[in-house]
């Protein structure tokens, strides 16, 4: 049986300047930094890029990492990736124009659906849903896009997301509840301009 | 039940099927990647004095602007509180009280 990665080993060995320990640190914590970078990545982000800089961040500030009792050393990571995907997110300043005539058939299904309420769910793909889900969040400001991600698609709870943000949970719920109703006004954008002519 | 869900129950009926088209993220890292990261990390090591601004950066800012906001509040009042309590009177007897005698 193979034994169990010791992280609390590998952090300790990391810090007295391990290199091939910060490789198997790097290994072992990539598919919870890839699943978290993958999710709030910005549009024009390359997932690789900002996997760098969130490993490059980590290594730096873990000679400030202090075990604290009952806080996994996942936790740790998970904040310090989140925080900086908001700063990528927010880094990003053009959102480009999204119309009705970008989308494909099972996309325009879902954002009928979304917008009409005597529309039948759609029987389109999961793919177009998220593709769908993604655009709409895509034109939030990054902390709304941020919250809601986590909130919705993540399935986080409040307690979490304020524990990685950093903000309160009233704050959490606030922003969730505020993001949404901006979701529905740019949906209602997009379905407008089905109907306006490009002049 | 209702017959017409609300947006919020139509968002979240597509975040559900959203969900099951995300992509498990478990792709090896590609050549080179553990080297980059280390070369970074040992080309700049964190300065403690920039963790202490990454966390009390913000916080600072707002309690210095804060602190000036009040200490410009205490200044006005007190300068207006000088300029209408003081009587008249009180200074020309401490002005008399000044003129010598001999």
């Amino acid at each position: 049986m193979q034994d169990a990665f010791d992280v609390t080993v590998c952090v300790q060995r990391v810090k007295t300047g391990d290199l091939s320990a910060a490789n198997a640190l790097i290994d072992h914590l990539n598919p919870l930094v890839r699943r978290i970078v993958r999710n709030h990545l910005p549009r024009r982000g390359s997932e690789e890029d900002l996997m760098q800089e969130v490993f490059v961040k980590l290594l730096q500030k873990l000679e400030g990492y202090q075990e604290r009792a009952g806080i996994p050393f996942d936790h740790w990571v998970s904040r310090l990736t989140v925080r900086t995907c908001l700063d990528a997110l927010r880094a990003e300043r053009a959102r480009p124009e999204w119309r009705w005539a970008d989308l494909g058939e099972g996309q325009e299904q879902w954002l009928e659906f979304l917008m009409n309420q005597a529309a039948p769910a759609p029987e389109a793909s999961s793919s177009d849903a998220l593709a769908v889900v993604t655009q709409l969040l895509s034109h939030l400001s990054p902390p709304d896009r941020l919250v809601l991600t986590l909130l919705d698609l993540e399935e986080r709870s409040t307690l979490e997301i304020s524990q990685l943000t950093g903000w309160t949970r009233p704050m959490v719920k606030m922003r969730a509840m505020r993001a949404r109703r901006k979701l529905r006004q740019i949906a209602q954008q997009v379905m407008k301009s089905e109907f306006e002519k490009p002049s | 039940m209702n017959s017409n869900p609300s947006f919020e129950d139509r968002w979240q009926r597509a975040a559900t099927v959203a969900r099951q088209g995300m992509e498990e993220a478990y792709a090896d890292l590609p050549l080179g990647f553990h080297t980059r990261v280390i070369a970074h990390w040992q080309a700049a090591p964190v300065e403690p004095w920039e963790d202490l601004l990454a966390v009390f950066g913000g916080r600072a800012l707002w309690i210095g602007l804060a602190a000036c906001l009040a200490a410009g509040a205490f200044a006005l009042a007190d300068w207006y509180d000088t300029g209408i309590s003081r009587p008249e009177l009180e200074q020309n007897v401490t002005m008399e009280a000044w003129v010598p005698t001999w």
